[in-house]
This record gives structure tokens, C-alpha cells and sequence, in this order.
């Protein structure tokens, strides 16, 4: 005892380490790793019927192999809340949820004809969804498209990650995550945008699949109530859910169950959106639209400006592509006599990318620097056409997603707390009565 | 005696100073002053460094005296000892509250099922052991990793520069909530205050005074840039963020083999957090050791270890609480320990009749 | 009182406790003049002995006395007048006592001669460009070594005898104009407060030479080779040679300097200081690797990256062991084949590691015992703490203090451990060096032979780090 006690003296560590030994060793020694009690969810579908909410997860299955291959099993549950549905699907697959890894966040159009706010913020407080975590919007149930994706996930090297990763970058030119949605959810204009994908079928563009049997509800030959696969099977009640239950999907889904094999199902990923208003959905935005506002934005590029049957000295009807490979947006906000002026000078720098129905001059119609007047005139109009149009849109929507009001506040704080005022307005209603004023350059690349 | 250099104080000071600010302070600013709440932490930075330059005066003054024995000796023993007892008590809770961060913090970030003991046990046996070693070996240790830290800070900073969105609106606080904020949170600062309790065992000449400030400098600005990209990134959603050095990377989204990298904030935290909790441990027992003399160090710290176990067990209250709590009795300890008593400090200096001038 | 030579030897000889290679013999001189020789067979030179000692004995003419023979023994080694009580000692230490009959005092002429091999490079510090040459288990030959690189009266060398039974040799080198006085008298101090049966190496000394000796940390230098030895006396070292071992110790010794290898200085500064740099990470890998794989895998699996998660779950489902089990498993199991693959004979030694490699590794994981991604993280960790050869052992004990307590407390032990251990370097003094200088604390000019190296052009002071002498190395 006199020894233990002067070798402890001596290193009182040496008691810490048998203190953690005796306390902790013995746990972990027999602690199994984590990923084995966890399920890894990689996207979460939220929907909800009459009663219920209905959580779909997308979880990493685990299959003893030694190479890298990850198999993905889709597991839904149902309850009055989500909390509860959470714990349904936990006691379902007999292991933790874990929202960590998860980048996909789908809810249906249905879900957002209410507030969705108050749903996601469980996810993020309670189950740890990441506030980086895409959030997207489809016209079928969540549960479907997310059904849809793996067997997509199967059949192609085309993931939802990359789909959506393109989406952002190159489509939407903007991230629609959880904590952009709350950005706009808290902003005084309370409007946002989220990305949307469509799941639909006939003589669209789109990645088909051939295999939609697991398909609940969108199966081309199992009909609503006869989903095959395993994990559809362990959804209970969920599983006779009609397709009709859906909006977009109504159409597609009944028609999918007569449909030949050349009229397979496809996700759709056209670049629209979904403009949303305190947490619900307000309106559909269309790729058009999308783009009309994306002209504002300084950071897109890669636009495609098609002018149809362009004549000038070079070209008789012919079709002229030109690609915007930089944008530049230098932007005013001023009061002028009382009233709110925006102004973008827009300056694309272009370039011709193809050209048919040349005249002679072969040597200029190859030139991809390539801006007569006429060209320059037309595609100015456009702009400013598709400005406008959109602008008009988001007027009529009163959803204020460009943000006007914040950079009206911003710049002129004293003009526009004092215009509200006078004309008794809201933020969120400050878009409308905001003059846009739209000078567009151009230049060759 | 075993003294620190003046690196070594530049160093602690500089760790010490990132206390509390980085990962829940920036959301509860918020909602109180909005944007704004980057100015209550430059003033208040500010005010740290007007802080040092009392404690460089203090230094010059008495070069060889401890603050105990300064305010001892102007003040009278007893006031001393009461002061000494309330220092005691705001550096205890001090080290309640970055512990309870740091917990709910990790809790939430990469212990997802660990036991609570876990937690306890680092935290007090990494804690306790550097106090024993003294406060050389754990300033060494601290000057050993600080620029791992920085560069770790900065490597944070860096990628969020990424997910940067826009400036956010600043001046749009009325004065009641700017002022009101900045008195509630005024805990989370002054912690130059135990650079005052441990002036005895810091060596520092001209030289010296000029390393601190600047080490102070590149810290305060980190910190400063934190926020306005905090901010910048969050805006009307700041109040949600409760980990701001890592809510700054993991809000990007972004598709990435690497995985998380907010491991990097939460490596940064655990170093911070440990060894802020030392240091303020280590002046606890130094303060516990001038009130009481006849009992040595170990003694402060089986207090410590005591009180923080039981209190640890027995209460419930988490980080908001604490804070909560805090915002109602500790702003007047701030008042009074972190800028009143520097001051009247500041008054010996005036007087010319101090250990310089004698010597 | 005039030796009776009979006598004397046999006295000698029962001091010696009559030992079986205790040999004497006794040479009648032409003019019949006794004159009786006593040595251990086993000590000393026998050509030597029979040419250069009992030769020139036999064939004088004239009455031998002690002065003229010690004039006229011209091939032998050291010779001593000694008296009767120092005539055992030197009959240990390899020297053959002459008693001549008549005289009152002894010769010891020093014939030693042991096995001993040559200097060779020793397996531990083997360099691409640079000297080959080894220390050797002959402390005259170490000292020779070192000489070579210092023909300065300001090499100082200092002898000691340390070791109740083995009275061992130990030598004290140092610089005189570099090497600090105080550091010198010290380790002199405490060597000769050293009271042990014996000093079979010098690693038995080493522990006297520690300010802590209980510590896992090594704070004592140990070097084969004489470059860097008298590199380490340049910068104000002390050297500690002992007899009968390869390794000479170097005071005060800094945690830095295993780290630095003597290829470093011998190739171009940036190579030299990528290397250093490579060297750290492999440490660092090698503390730190399994042990923040086992708590990624039991504590922190949301921060893991989901392709690493995915390939980790599929490679270890379904095996037996826990995670941690897994772990300890296979790091015994290393372990146990270094050792088997150090004590073998070479030839054995080759298969077994053949076998542990491939069979025990390939196989295990074939028959779900154990997953690839553990097999790697082992054997990447074990590899790489080969890379810092003189620390592998202790580094070896941290690799599964490490593994211990990330298994136990996930990464916040695993940081909580690294402060701790950094905290208790930082206590370490070594003969008033910080033990973890030139980091902390910070010693600005040593910087420039820490992790990277500058310009030997650059190097103009010697390092500050610890006491020495005259701080300009060159002008």
C-alpha cells in the first residue's frame, strides 16, 4: 500500500490513467463503432397527408465488402409529428438516426402549402440537420422522389448530389439551403427561393429510369399500393397512399401505370423554382423567369442568348448563339423626386458560339467577337424583355427576393423608412413600387 | 521565482482573450444589437487594451510586487482579502461558463452519445495537472501552440471567406439595445484582469509591452473579422448560429471528399478551451493562496475541484442559462473587478510614491 | 623492503582470489638476477609480451634495475613505477606487474589487448552522403575518433572510473573555449556521485544523467557516430564516453535533436529541411493516427468524410472484434512480429516478417478478423515510427498511451493528452536547457535549425538554447 501510495506521489498521473482505465477502458473496449448503432441519412424527405407527417430517409446500408460501393435503402415512417416519425423510423431499423451526413433536404409541394419553417427547425435543433443541407422542393411526395433517386442511383453514374450541385451553380446561381430559406424566412421581406425538380413523363428533358416498379405510386406496372421494394414494404399505412395525394404527380403518376415503356419516368431538372413567402410556397418560377432575374446578378455566366432569324450585312435568317462568359453588374439605388430608382448597368461580355446562314464573308462570321448594331440592339432588348417580365413576376408574387428592399435600407435609410411611412407600406411590399432602370452593354470577347 | 517572458504573456493573453467570444458570443450579440454588435466588440476590445496599458503602468510602477500586495498595501488587508474573494468568485464563474460552452459545444458538434464524465474528466485532470506543473511549463505549452491556433483561426477565416454573402446592415440599433447588449455581455471580457493577478511572475520590459500589445492586436483582429464574416454569412439568421467559428465553414454548401471541416474549429476550440480553463485555474489557485497563505495550491485547487464536481452534478444549467444568469449579477462584477479596480490602480501610479521611486 | 619476487607473486596472485588466467611467470636474468611478471592471460598482447617484455629481460647481461629496464622497454605501451598496493589494479586493467628482485617498487607495463572491432557504420545512422565511421566498444578508439576531428589543445578529456565491480571507464570530452564550466562540473558532479556494481553500457549511466529519471522522455543524447558528436561539441555539448559501448551520451540534450539527422547538414539545407519536415508528420502520424481512427470510429462518425464512413462501415461489418479490440489486436500483432523479427536470427527473421506481412495480415482480413483500413492504419503508424529511430521505443509507449485514451475519450482526450504531454516537456530542464527549446520557449535565432534549416552560411551562432561559451560560431 506504501509503494501505491508513493508511486502516486511520484506521478499523480498515474492515478488519472487508472482512474480513466477502470472507468473507461472496460466501455470502450466492447463500445461498438458508431456507424454500426447509427444510420447514416443522407437525404431526408419530409410530406405529410391529411393527418400525419411523413419523414423518407435515404440511409447508407452497410454490405460486408472490401471495396468502396454505397448502397442506399429508403426507409419512411409516419406519425402526427415529426419527432414522433423520427422515432417511428429509428425503432423501425433498430438504430439511431443521424442527420450529419445528410445534404438533401426534399419536401413536396404539399408539405409547403403550409409553414415549413417550424419543421425544418426540429431537424436542426433536435436531429442535427446540417443549416448547409440543400433544401428542394418536388411535385411528388418526398417519399417517391427520393424512391425515384435510388433507383436512379442504380441504374446511372447520375447522382442527386452532383444534379444538385450543378443546379446551384450553374442554374440557379445561388445555394437554396436550409439557412438560405431562413434567410429569407427572417428577412423583412420574408421571401426566398428554393430549388425545385420534377419527376414527370412524356416528351420532356429529362434522365429516365427504366426500372419504376419500386416506385410507389409512380410504378409503371406496381400501380399505388403495391410498392416492391423492401423497404417501402416496412412503411406501413404510408405505402397505400394515392398518387393523387400529389399535385404535380397526379398526372404523371396515373398516366405512368398505363404508359409504354418509351414513356418511361424522368427527373426533370429544368432550372425552376419555387418562390416562397413566409415559409410557404407561393409560386412557381420558371426557368425563363429564373433567368430574368439571374441578369441582375453579377456572379452568373455561361448564359446562352439565341437570336432567331438575324439579318444583317453579315447574316441573312440565321441563328446566332452567343454565350455571356462574364456578367458585370454595377448597380444604383437612389430616391429620385421620392421615388425609389434602381439602377443596373448591366455589361455582358459575349461571344458568338454558333452561327448558321452566313452570307459570303465567311472570315467575319467566324469571328467570335462578332457585335454588329443589330446584334448589340436585339440582344439589349431581350435583356431588358426578360428583366422585366421576371421583375413583374416577383411584383405581382410580392416576393421580394432580389432583396430591393434591403439595399433601398442599406443606402438610403432615412428615404426609405420615410417613404414606407408616407405611403403606409410594408418591407415586403417596397419591390412594387420600385423603378428599375436597366442599361445593358455589351462586348466581345 | 519562476517568471514568464514577455512572449509567454502575450501569448496567455492572447488565448485569453478569445475566452467566450467564438462561438456563442456573436449570436446573443446579435440579438441584441444586430450588425452592430461587431462595434459593442470593438469598443469593448478597446477597452482590453486600455486595460494592458494600465497593467504595463502598474508593471513599470511595481515592478516586483504582486497585485495582492499592492492593493494590500494601499487598501488595507481586509479590502484586499474581499477583493481577492470576489475575484475568486467572477473567474470561477468565468470558468463555469467557457467549460459549459465548450461542453454543449462539443456535445453537439462530435460527441454525440459520450458520457457527461468524459468531459469532466479531461477538462479537470488536463486542467489540474497544468496547474501543477506551474505556470511556466503551461505558458511554454500555450507559446508551443499558439501560432497552431492562429493558423487554425485563420485557416477558419479563410474558408469562410467562401460562403461570404454580403455585408450586413450596420448602425440599425437603437442606443438602448447598443448599450444594453454590450453592459449584459460585458463578462465575456476583460480578461486582461488576470494578467493583473499574475504580474509577479511576468517579466516585461519596454520591449516586452510592445510584443503584448501587438500579439493582442493580430488577436482582436481575428476576432473582429470573425464577426463581420459571422454576419456576413448569417445575417437575419445569426441568432441560430451558437458555434460561430464553426457554423462559418459547415454553412457552405458544399460537395466535398474531405468531409467536415469544421474539424479544424472544433481541434481550435478544444486547445482554446483547455487552455483557458487552465490559466484562469492556475490565477484562481494563485488568489485562493493570497487569501488564504497558510494553504498551498493544492488546497485552491481541491476547492476548485470540489465546487466545480458538485456544482457540475448537481445543478442543470447549461450555457444559456449560465449566461442568462449571468447577464443579471455579472455585469457588476464586471464593472467593478475588470475596470473600476484597474483604474483605481491606475490612481497609485499617479501619486509617484510607489516601489520604483522608492527603489 | 626489497621485494622477495616468489613471495610477492604469490600474494599478488591470492589478491586476485587465484584466478585461472592469472598467470606469473619468473625470468632468471643472465646475470641471475629473479625477475617475476604477473598478468591476466586473457588482458594482454602475448607477441607483445614474449618480444617486447621477456625478450629484452632474458637476454640482459647487466644487473636489472627498475629505471634502466623501464628506459629500455621501447615496444611496449604505457609503463608506471606502482607500489604493492596498486599492483592488483593494474593487473585487472591489462598491464603486466614486473617485480625484480632487489627492488622496492613495481613496473606495470600496459599489454592490453581485447577483441574489438572496427569502426563501421552503425545500423542506426546510416547516411547517403557522409561519414560512415561508428563509435566502437573500445573507448581508446572513441577517443581517437573524436581527436581526429579536433587537433586543439582545447579538447578537453576527462577520465572517470565508475562502478563498484566493473570500475568502468567512463571519459568526459568537451570543448574548452565552447562548453559551459558549469554544465561540465556538474555532469562531472554527478557522475562521480554514481555508486552502481557496474556500467555495462552506457545506457546504465544514462538514467544518473536525467533531472527526471522516472520520465518516459529521454533527456540524455545517445549517438553511434564521432561527426555528430563533435558537431553537438561545437555547439557546446558534452560528450560522455564509456568503455565497452557503441553510444556516446550528449548533455544537455534538447527533445529536438532526435528529430534532426546528421543527413540533413550533408545534403542541400532545403532538402534537408523538407526531409526534417516529412520526419515530423511521420511522428506526428505515428502518435496520432490510430488513435484519432479509433475515435472517429467509437466517438465522432458525423465528422468522419461519408466516402471514408461508407468505405469503413462496409470493411468492417461483420467482423468479430469491437473496434477498439481491433485495434489493440493488431497492434500487438505487430508488435510481436518486430520483436520476433529482431531476436531471430536474419535469415529467420526475413521469413517471419514474410509471414507476418503478408500471411498473418492478408489472411486475417480474408477470414473477416480484422479490416483492411485498421491493417493500414497500423502498419502506416508502426512504419513511420522508424522515421525518428532513436525516440521509436518511447514514442512506441505514447503510440499506445494515445490509442488508449482515444478509444477511451475520443479526441478531446486525445487533445487533453497532447497538452498534458507538452506541459510536462516543458517542465523538463535539461542542465538548464528548456527541453522543448527552440519552441518553448521560443528561441528566435536556434529557429533556423529547428524544422528548417537554414544556409550553413546563415549559421553564424552557435545555438542559444542552452549554456555555452563564445556565441559567434563564424564571422
Amino acid at each position: 500500500m506504501k509503494k501505491i501510495v508513493t508511486s502516486i506521489k511520484r506521478t499523480p498521473m498515474l492515478l488519472a490513467l487508472v482512474l480513466i482505465a477502470l472507468w473507461f477502458f472496460p466501455s470502450a473496449i466492447i463500445a461498438p463503432s458508431e456507424s454500426a448503432v447509427n444510420a447514416i441519412v443522407t437525404a431526408v424527405g419530409l410530406d405529410k397527408n391529411e393527418q400525419d407527417y411523413e419523414v423518407t430517409l435515404m440511409t447508407f446500408l452497410s454490405h460486408p465488402n472490401q471495396s468502396y460501393s454505397e448502397q442506399y435503402e429508403v426507409i419512411s415512417c409516419s406519425a402526427p409529428s415529426i419527432s414522433e416519425a423520427f422515432t417511428n423510423a429509428s425503432l423501425q431499423i433498430g438504430k439511431n438516426i443521424s442527420l450529419f451526413h445528410t445534404h438533401t433536404a426534399i419536401v413536396s409541394e404539399r408539405l409547403l402549402e403550409e409553414d415549413i419553417a417550424s419543421a425544418l427547425d426540429y431537424l436542426g435543433r433536435v436531429a442535427s440537420l446540417p443549416q448547409s443541407c440543400v433544401l428542394i422542393s418536388t411535385n411528388v411526395t418526398s417519399k417517391q422522389f427520393l424512391e425515384f433517386v435510388q433507383e436512379l442511383d442504380k441504374e446511372s453514374d447520375i447522382n442527386l448530389e452532383e444534379l444538385l450541385f450543378y443546379t446551384s451553380n450553374y442554374v440557379l446561381w445561388k445555394y437554396t439551403t436550409i439557412n438560405s430559406f431562413y434567410e429569407g424566412y427572417y428577412s423583412p421581406v420574408k421571401a426566398s427561393i428554393l430549388g425545385h425538380l420534377t419527376i414527370t413523363q412524356g416528351d420532356v428533358n429529362g434522365i429516365p429510369i427504366k426500372n419504376t416498379e419500386n416506385v410507389v405510386g409512380l410504378g409503371s406496372s406496381s400501380g399505388g399500393s403495391s410498392g416492391g421494394s423492401e423497404s417501402s414494404k416496412s412503411s406501413g399505412s404510408q405505402q397505400s397512399e394515392s398518387p393523387n395525394q400529389t399535385n404535380g404527380a397526379q398526372q404523371s403518376g396515373g398516366e405512368s401505370q398505363s404508359s409504354s415503356s418509351s414513356n418511361q419516368l424522368q427527373i426533370v431538372n429544368d432550372g425552376s423554382c419555387l418562390l416562397i413567402k413566409n415559409g410557404k410556397m407561393q409560386a412557381h418560377m420558371t426557368k425563363e423567369q429564373l433567368r430574368g432575374l439571374n441578369w441582375l446578378n453579377s456572379s452568373t455566366s455561361g448564359a446562352v442568348i439565341t437570336l432567331e432569324n438575324f439579318s444583317d450585312q453579315t447574316f441573312d435568317e440565321a441563328r446566332l448563339i452567343y454565350k455571356v462568359q462574364r456578367e458585370q453588374v454595377l448597380d444604383k439605388v437612389e430616391f429620385e423626386n421620392g421615388v425609389p430608382v434602381y439602377t443596373a448597368n448591366i455589361k455582358l461580355f459575349i461571344s458568338l458560339m454558333e452561327a448558321n446562314g452566313s452570307k459570303e464573308e465567311l472570315t467575319e462570321s467566324r469571328e467570335v467577337a462578332y457585335i454588329s448594331d443589330e446584334v448589340r440592339e436585339l440582344i439589349e432588348k431581350q435583356v431588358k424583355t426578360e428583366i422585366n417580365s421576371s421583375l413583374e413576376f416577383l411584383s405581382t408574387q410580392n416576393c421580394d427576393t432580389l432583396d430591393m428592399y434591403e439595399k433601398f435600407y442599406e443606402n438610403c435609410r432615412a428615404q426609405t423608412k420615410n417613404y414606407l411611412q408616407t405611403h403606409s407600406l410594408q418591407p415586403e411590399d417596397f419591390l412594387k413600387n420600385v423603378v428599375f432602370k436597366v442599361i445593358v452593354s455589351l462586348f466581345p470577347v | 521565482m519562476k517568471t514568464i517572458s514577455s512572449r509567454q504573456t502575450a501569448v496567455i493573453a492572447g488565448i485569453l482573450l478569445f475566452a467566450n467570444k467564438i462561438l456563442v458570443l456573436p449570436s446573443l450579440l446579435y440579438e441584441h444589437a444586430k450588425a452592430d454588435s461587431v462595434f459593442i466588440l470593438a469598443i469593448l476590445l478597446l477597452a482590453e487594451f486600455a486595460l494592458l496599458l494600465i497593467f504595463f503602468r502598474l508593471k513599470r510602477a511595481y515592478p516586483k510586487s504582486s497585485f495582492y500586495q499592492i492593493i494590500s498595501q494601499k487598501m488595507g488587508v481586509f479590502a484586499a482579502k474581499i477583493i481577492y474573494f470576489l475575484i475568486i468568485l467572477y473567474i470561477f464563474y468565468k470558468i463555469l461558463l467557457v467549460y459549459n460552452i465548450s461542453y454543449v459545444y462539443f456535445r453537439v458538434q462530435v460527441y454525440l452519445d459520450a458520457s457527461f464524465y468524459i468531459f469532466l474528466l479531461v477538462f479537470l485532470l488536463v486542467c489540474n495537472s497544468c496547474v501543477m506543473r506551474g505556470l511556466r511549463p503551461l505558458a511554454r505549452c500555450a507559446e508551443f501552440f499558439f501560432f497552431f491556433i492562429i493558423a487554425c483561426v485563420v485557416f477558419c477565416l479563410l474558408l469562410s471567406i467562401a460562403n461570404f454573402n454580403k455585408f450586413p446592415i450596420f448602425f440599425d440599433t437603437a442606443y438602448s439595445d447598443f448599450f444594453l447588449g454590450g453592459f449584459k455581455y460585458l463578462f465575456c471580457f476583460g480578461d486582461v484582469l488576470l494578467l493583473f493577478l499574475l504580474m509577479h511572475k511576468i517579466e516585461l520590459d519596454k520591449k516586452g509591452e510592445r510584443q503584448v500589445v501587438r500579439y493582442l492586436l493580430v488577436v482582436s483582429a481575428l476576432i473582429v473579422i470573425l464577426y463581420i464574416m459571422f454576419f456576413s454569412i448569417f445575417n437575419h439568421t445569426s441568432f441560430v448560429h451558437k458555434n460561430a467559428l464553426s457554423d462559418i465553414i459547415t454553412f457552405s454548401y458544399r460537395f466535398t471528399d474531405l468531409g467536415r471541416l469544421d474539424m479544424v474549429a472544433i481541434v481550435t476550440v478544444m486547445f482554446l478551451s483547455l487552455f483557458q480553463i487552465s490559466i484562469a485555474l492556475y490565477v484562481f489557485c494563485e488568489c485562493f493562496t493570497q487569501i488564504f497563505p497558510p494553504l498551498g495550491k493544492v488546497y485552491g485547487l481541491i476547492t476548485f475541484d470540489l465546487l466545480f464536481v458538485g456544482l457540475t452534478l448537481i445543478s442543470t444549467l447549461d450555457y444559456l442559462q449560465l449566461t442568462q444568469l449571468g447577464t443579471l449579477v455579472m455585469p457588476y462584477f464586471a464593472i467593478v473587478l475588470q475596470y473600476l479596480l484597474p483604474l483605481v490602480c491606475l490612481f497609485f501610479t499617479l501619486g509617484g510614491r510607489h516601489e520604483k521611486n522608492r527603489n | 623492503m626489497f621485494f622477495n619476487v616468489e613471495k610477492q607473486l604469490k600474494s599478488i596472485k591470492k589478491q586476485l582470489n587465484s584466478s585461472s588466467d592469472v598467470a606469473t611467470r619468473v625470468i632468471q636474468t643472465a646475470s641471475s638476477q629473479k625477475v617475476g611478471m604477473i598478468f591476466l592471460r586473457s588482458m594482454i598482447n602475448s607477441d607483445l609480451f614474449l618480444n617486447g617484455l621477456c625478450k629484452p629481460i632474458s637476454e640482459s647481461d647487466e644487473r636489472i634495475d627498475i629505471e634502466k629496464l623501464a628506459s629500455s622497454l621501447v615496444k611496449t605501451g604505457d609503463i608506471k613505477k606502482i607500489d604493492e598496493k596498486q599492483a592488483c589494479d593494474s593487473v585487472i586493467n591489462g598491464s603486466v606487474v614486473i617485480i625484480i628482485e632487489g627492488e622496492s617498487k613495481m613496473l606495470a607495463v600496459d599489454l592490453q589487448k581485447y577483441p574489438a572491432r572496427l569502426p563501421a557504420e552503425p545500423p542506426t545512422s546510416s547516411v547517403i552522403q557522409g561519414p560512415r565511421e561508428g563509435f566502437v566498444e573500445d573507448v581508446k578508439t572513441n577517443i581517437t575518433l573524436l581527436r581526429r576531428r579536433f587537433y586543439t589543445k582545447d579538447l578537453t578529456i576527462k577520465e572517470l572510473r565508475i562502478g563498484k565491480f566493473s570500475q568502468t571507464k567512463i571519459v568526459i570530452a568537451y570543448i574548452k573555449g565552447i562548453a559551459d564550466k558549469k554544465v561540465v562540473s556538474e555532469i562531472s558532479t554527478r557522475l562521480k556521485q554514481i555508486e552502481v556494481d557496474g556500467v555495462i553500457d552506457s545506457q546504465y549511466i544514462m538514467q544518473f544523467l536525467e533531472k527526471r529519471p522516472h520520465s518516459l522522455f529521454k533527456q540524455v543524447g545517445s549517438i553511434e557516430k564521432p561527426d555528430i558528436v563533435a558537431a553537438k561539441m561545437l555547439e557546446g555539448r558534452v560528450a560522455i564516453i564509456v568503455d565497452g559501448s557503441p553510444i556516446v551520451l550528449t548533455l544537455p540534450f534538447l527533445f529536438l535533436e532526435d528529430v534532426q539527422s546528421s543527413d540533413d547538414y550533408y545534403n542541400s539545407h532545403i532538402y534537408g529541411g523538407f526531409i526534417r519536415v516529412v520526419r515530423i508528420i511521420a511522428v506526428l502520424i505515428a502518435l496520432l493516427l490510430p488513435a484519432t481512427y479509433i475515435s472517429l470510429r467509437i466517438f465522432h462518425s458525423n465528422v468522419t468524410p461519408i466516402k471514408f464512413l461508407v468505405t469503413i462501415t462496409n470493411t468492417t461489418k461483420g467482423l468479430p472484434f469491437t473496434p477498439f479490440f481491433e485495434m489493440i489486436f493488431i497492434s500487438l500483432l505487430f508488435q510481436i512480429l518486430y520483436e520476433v523479427s529482431l531476436r531471430l536470427p536474419s535469415y529467420l527473421g526475413l521469413a517471419t516478417s514474410v509471414v507476418g506481412a503478408l500471411i498473418l495480415g492478408d489472411t486475417g482480413v480474408k477470414a473477416g478478423l480484422i479490416s483492411p483500413p485498421g491493417v493500414i492504419i497500423v502498419a502506416l503508424a508502426k512504419i513511420a515510427l522508424y522515421t525518428v529511430p532513436e525516440q521509436a521505443y518511447q514514442l512506441t509507449i505514447l503510440q499506445y498511451l494515445f490509442l488508449f485514451i482515444g478509444g477511451s475519450l475520443g479526441m478531446l482526450g486525445i487533445v487533453g493528452l497532447v497538452i498534458y504531454l507538452i506541459t510536462y516537456m516543458a517542465s523538463i530542464d535539461s542542465y538548464g536547457a528548456p527541453y522543448l527549446a527552440p519552441f518553448a520557449p521560443r528561441v528566435e535565432k536556434d529557429l533556423k535549425d529547428a524544422i528548417l534549416i537554414s544556409n550553413t552560411l546563415d549559421m553564424k551562432t552557435r545555438p542559444q538554447s542552452f549554456k555555452n561559451k563564445n556565441i559567434t560560431r563564424q564571422k
